[in-house]
């Protein structure tokens, strides 16, 4: 983590602040995670963790009206996002850096045909014109399986799954280095999410874009992901590569998250659901932001901040248990 | 969407016929005689009695009613009581005055104050947009006639730049223009800004901010396409209004107009003007409204879809119209 050559992307400490009726929104609070070219990372957790906000802070595409601070770095090929102007930003969005987001029935201008949305990113980056940027459109929606004979459509006459298959096309049109996908599959029935994971997986491997997936789905997580960052009220709570996560998962949260996953293999019947609510972002503990929750939490997880600890090769945890027990109890050694 | 638009305007037909009936019948019930009003206080009963028999006010209401339709039906509005001229080629000849007023001011009205309110969705909440919602509050609520008064004082009487009154060149209009659009222009600005801050804050612009769009192309190429139905709706009946004839405007600057032509035929209880400029009035706006609702299908696909498959099943044919008008842009 530490050779920042070698990154494509490193973020560092990153806060965003929301006001909203007067009250401070803590929504992340001191993100960090580096990603290299070509790797997936996974940013999991709850609604509301803040993982939206963080991926839309990389795109500095935050709701002016409601974001009172960013903080932080956001290094991107040594470019440092949060402090180049607009103009620069503007020439990095779409174009090196893009994004998939979560909900295809909104993403998309309901009064404007699929092709030229998809069109219009071409334009503006590899200098296209008008008739060759619609031919580029067509073959990115054939990329994605949509023909041409629809490709002059508008949304509201596809169904979800090909909206979010434009959408894709949308994000991936000129060919970014950097791609983060939103909760891809989450508004997507069951048999269209797995369609639309190989197409980013397949699309991936042909580019060579590195990807940040955000999403709640550890199954999606297992499938795709170098690595796992598990986001817990604005925090990385655990980091690791995927085996380290999923095999020696080390967080009472991610122990939790875990759980909360039907097994098949055993015979349970009833899940065991993380309990309680996670802290309201306004007004969040003093101590670590799990212990309310935390079923092993100690006098002095509710004192002061927990930070990091490391733990594994890349495997780090924000516990004072430093993962030393597996979620059964027992030592690891 | 041709049948669309036919189906439209038969619709029309029973709309002007409904109305010819209602505004007729209350012209006969209101109190007020025509004949008197004509004749003065000194006419004797005789003049009286001949009068209102050359006119046909002597026969039941049921047939004047008939015949008055079938007059309808071959496009003849009957004659002015007072003046003996033709209400139809009395309205024809206005028309071109009231257009023009009506015209410039819908233009002016949208040129300007579309951008406000823009510009003050963008900077909402900032002092530029407190500024501005401020002065369109002024302007909604100033009325027409003492901004008219204000404008003559300033540019006719101190500065001497422009005509107080008449209408024989476009230069007369321009007074007028001005004091007929504050109202609706700061309508439209409000109605703007407004209906620009819910786009703005969708998804969709967002995801055109993320395509790396300069911020003009996400406001004018994003978000208004989608903010302007609502705009189209206040612009569509403002300009059904102002083509109905804005009488006090009218009569501050003396422009022969149908406004001023529909009062003076009320206060003289002229049945045949008021009729027909009331009928005019409706069928002008169910053609603007006709108007507005084709512009929405113009602006939003979604509308134009309803419209087709309500009309026909053709939507085959009318995707390959998409596509190629789409091609000649």
């Amino acid at each position: 983590m530490s050779n920042a050559e070698k990154n494509l992307i490193s973020v560092e400490d990153l806060v965003v602040e929301y006001h909203s009726g007067g009250e401070t929104i803590h929504a992340v609070n001191g993100v960090s995670f580096s990603l290299e070219k070509g790797k997936t990372i996974g940013l999991v957790g709850e609604t509301g963790a803040g993982k939206t906000s963080i991926a839309k802070a990389i795109l500095r595409i935050l709701p002016d009206h409601a974001t009172q601070a960013v903080r932080g770095k956001i290094n991107f090929k040594g470019q440092e996002l949060l402090s180049i102007p607009e103009k620069e930003m503007c020439a990095l969005r779409g174009k090196s850096i893009s994004m998939i987001f979560q909900d295809p029935m909104t993403a998309l201008n309901p009064v404007k045909p699929v092709v030229e949305q998809i069109a219009e990113g071409l334009r503006r980056h590899q200098n296209m014109s008008k008739a060759q940027s619609i031919q580029g459109a067509i073959k990115m929606l054939e990329t994605v399986g949509i023909s041409e004979d629809r490709a002059y459509e508008y949304p509201h006459q596809f169904s979800g799954g090909m909206k979010q298959r434009v959408v894709i096309a949308i994000a991936l049109a000129c060919n970014p280095e950097l791609l983060i996908a939103d909760e891809p599959t989450t508004a997507l029935d069951v048999t269209i999410q797995a369609q639309v994971m190989d197409l980013m997986k397949n699309l991936q491997k042909e580019l060579g874009t590195a990807l940040i997936l955000i999403t709640h789905d550890l199954g999606v997580v297992a499938e795709v992901c170098d690595y796992v960052a598990v986001v817990y009220a604005g925090q990385v709570v655990e980091y690791g590569s995927r085996e380290e996560v999923f095999d020696h998962p080390s967080h009472p949260y991610t122990v939790g998250l875990f759980g909360a996953l039907p097994d098949l293999s055993k015979n349970v019947h009833r899940l065991s659901p993380v309990e309680g609510l996670p802290p309201d972002p306004s007004n969040l503990p003093e101590g670590c932001s799990f212990a309310p929750r935390c079923p092993r939490a100690l006098e002095g997880c509710r004192k002061a901040p927990v930070g990091m600890s490391k733990i594994g090769d890349t495997h780090i945890v924000r516990c004072l248990l430093d993962g030393k027990e597996d979620s059964h109890g027992t030592v690891r050694d | 969407m041709a049948r669309y638009i036919g189906k439209r305007l038969l619709q029309m037909i029973p709309i002007l016929i409904v109305v010819a009936i209602l505004i007729f019948s209350l012209m006969s019930f209101v109190p007020g005689d025509p004949v008197q009003i004509m004749l003065g206080d000194n006419a004797t009963p005789e003049q009286i009695m001949e009068t209102r028999a050359s006119l046909g006010l002597d026969k039941p209401f049921i047939s004047r009613l008939g015949s008055y339709l079938a007059d309808l039906a071959r496009l003849d509005f009957g004659k002015s009581y007072t003046q003996g001229t033709a209400v139809g080629a009395e309205l024809m000849a206005r028309f071109p005055k009231t257009l023009t007023l009506a015209f410039f001011s819908i233009i002016f009205t949208i040129v300007i104050g579309i951008p406000i309110g823009i510009q003050c969705a963008i900077n909402a909440n900032k002092l530029s947009d407190k500024v501005w919602m401020f002065l369109t509050m002024l302007g909604n609520s100033m009325p027409g006639f003492w901004l008219a008064l204000l404008l003559v004082i300033l540019f006719s009487v101190k500065l001497g730049w422009l005509p107080s009154s008449g209408d024989s060149g476009l230069n007369y209009f321009i007074l007028p223009v001005i004091a007929n659009s504050i109202g609706s222009l700061a309508d439209i600005a409000r109605q703007t800004r407004s209906s620009m801050l819910e786009v703005i804050r969708s998804d969709y612009v967002v995801t055109a901010r993320s395509k790396g769009l300069s911020e003009r192309d996400v406001i004018w190429k994003h978000a208004l396409p989608n903010a302007l139905i609502p705009i189209i709706t206040v612009c569509g009946s403002r300009f059904g209004f102002m083509l109905g004839g804005t009488v006090i405007i009218e009569s501050v600057f003396s422009i022969a107009g149908i406004g001023t032509y529909m009062v003076n035929g009320i206060n003289s209880r002229d049945y045949p003007i008021v009729q027909g400029s009331i009928i005019y009035i409706a069928f002008i706006f169910a053609f603007i409204m006709l108007l507005t609702d084709l512009i929405y299908a113009y602006v939003d696909p979604r509308i134009k879809a309803q419209y087709i498959s309500a009309g026909s099943k053709s939507k085959k044919r009318e995707r390959g119209g998409i596509r190629k008008s789409y091609g000649k842009e």
